[in-house]
């Protein structure tokens, strides 16, 4: 009986070590791709922001290259809208800067001064990630950042 | 022995424990390290922004680059800095999330001008909660005065200059007899730069980069120190000096975030410096000569007034071609 108990012991904890490992190599994994993915999106943003405007090929291709690290990420750009509002303070001319968001949600032409603001957020997890929390019930935080820069 | 061979199956446990705590803290690390990398590059882009937002404004105003100068209200950097750095956040950008930001989280922001720096840091005051009764210490934004870049050549006696980012011209410093005090002098700025090619391109930038981290060290012991100068403070070691790179070549904006009291469990701490060539503005005259309109830079016309068959026709351009009545002739066209 105690020879039994020892043997489910011993295959229990041969498991866990097993899949303390695994975790281990998909955490690795999911920390690369993430590197990955932000890199794709400073790349993405120093092209706009030189460019002005973002082509199919140029959406496309980014899609793609952030979308191929595992997690299933997508993406939202918007374009925050230049606005000045000149006003004589004492003699002194003054010019106000705010910011107006387009209400396009596709922005592909950008002008001189407006902000484009790239989120890119994780909407699933990978298969391997998937296996990790359910059977770990803990994992790091979803993929979620945003990069905001101002067109050249 | 069936009771020693129990006692064995624990060690696997105790080792798996020691690996799962292992893991824990080398993903934290990692975590953090990546947090790290996104603020630094959200910084920067903020620190960019805030730079194109300086010159923007400045065109805007119509108080362009001419005669050497940059005008530009610090105020309006700092705005766009913190704007699109609680839009990289992903905050909605309010006066109230602008006013908390500034005085929660940034250190230290410089505006690196032509002629000067001005420097951001936390000052601190005391308020008094009505209801409690007990003082508050409260932080808020507030801005040096514009610094000069000054440097006193070793081989001038009595001579000093106030450098400027030209890098050709500096301003000359001189002494007046002061109104208020007998027998003593006050410094001035003389307004009219002078060349200063006898001082080497890369001293000047020594200078100016030097004058900027003591400022920058002086607005980090400000917002980190609590007052009491007798309190050690705790200041982010790789955001204190920035002697060596010199980043400072051109009109810049260094900020440095902390987003320990910000909503973040970790210290996230880093230095983002933006910066943007010069590029001093050019604009192209229309005139009649000899019967025949040209189209010329302001730049290579050389002094139109003194030909009497020149007319400048753009009104805007004035104010531009009769301050350049001391190009010389020779060369142009």
């Amino acid at each position: 009986m105690t020879n039994a108990t020892g043997k489910f012991l011993g295959v229990g904890i041969a498991i866990m070590l097993l899949l303390l490992m695994y975790s281990n190599v998909v955490v690795s994994e999911s920390m690369l791709d993430r590197r990955q993915i932000a890199s794709e999106m400073v790349t993405f943003m120093d092209s706009v922001i030189d460019s002005r405007e973002i082509t199919e090929s140029s959406l496309n291709q980014f899609v793609s290259n952030i979308t191929s690290h595992g997690a299933v990420v997508n993406y939202k750009i918007t374009r925050k809208i230049r606005n000045v509002t000149y006003q004589n303070v004492g003699g002194v001319p003054t010019a106000t800067t705010t910011y107006v968001t387009d209400p396009n949600e596709n922005p592909m032409k950008f002008e001189k001064g407006d902000h484009i603001v790239l989120r890119v957020y994780e909407e699933s997890f990978s298969s391997t990630q998937y296996i990790v929390r359910e059977l770990t019930q803990m994992f790091m935080k979803d993929f979620d950042y945003t990069l905001e820069m101002r067109v050249r | 022995m069936a009771r020693m061979l129990q006692l064995f199956y624990w060690l696997p446990v105790l080792f798996m424990s020691f690996f799962m705590v292992e893991i824990y803290l080398s993903l934290n690390a990692e975590i953090d390290s990546f947090n790290n990398e996104m603020l630094q590059r959200q910084v920067n882009a903020s620190s960019d922004a805030a730079v194109l937002e300086a010159i923007t404004n400045n065109s805007d105003i119509e108080s362009d680059y001419s005669h050497n100068k940059i005008e530009i209200d610090p105020d309006v950097c700092k705005r766009e800095f913190v704007t699109t750095l609680l839009g990289n956040l992903g905050y909605s950008v309010t006066e109230e999330a602008i006013e908390d930001f500034e005085n929660t989280a940034i250190m230290s922001l410089q505006i690196c001008m032509y002629d000067g720096v001005y420097t951001y840091y936390q000052d601190r005051y005391a308020t008094r909660n009505i209801s409690q009764g007990a003082l508050h210490n409260r932080y808020k934004l507030v801005s040096t005065p514009k610094a000069p870049y000054f440097y006193t050549p070793e081989d001038e006696v009595d001579t000093a200059y106030a450098l400027t980012l030209d890098l050709d011209k500096a301003y000359r410093l001189y002494t007046v007899p002061s109104e208020d005090v007998d027998g003593m002098y006050n410094l001035k700025i003389n307004t009219v730069p002078v060349p200063v090619s006898h001082i080497t391109r890369d001293r000047q930038l020594t200078v100016i980069n030097n004058t900027v981290s003591e400022w920058m060290k002086y607005a980090l012991i400000k917002s980190y120190g609590t007052g009491d100068i007798n309190k050690s403070y705790n200041i982010p070691a790789h955001a204190n000096s920035i002697t060596g790179a010199q980043p400072v070549r051109d009109l810049n904006v260094i900020g440095i975030v902390d987003l320990s009291d910000y909503g973040s469990m970790s210290d996230y701490t880093v230095m983002g410096i933006g910066g943007n060539r010069i590029v001093k503005s050019d604009p192209v005259v229309t005139y009649i000569r000899d019967g025949v309109r040209y189209w010329n830079y302001t730049s290579k016309c050389g002094d139109l007034n003194l030909l009497s068959d020149v007319k400048a026709y753009d009104s805007e351009y004035t104010a531009v071609l009769t301050d350049k009545a001391a190009f010389d002739l020779k060369g142009r066209e």
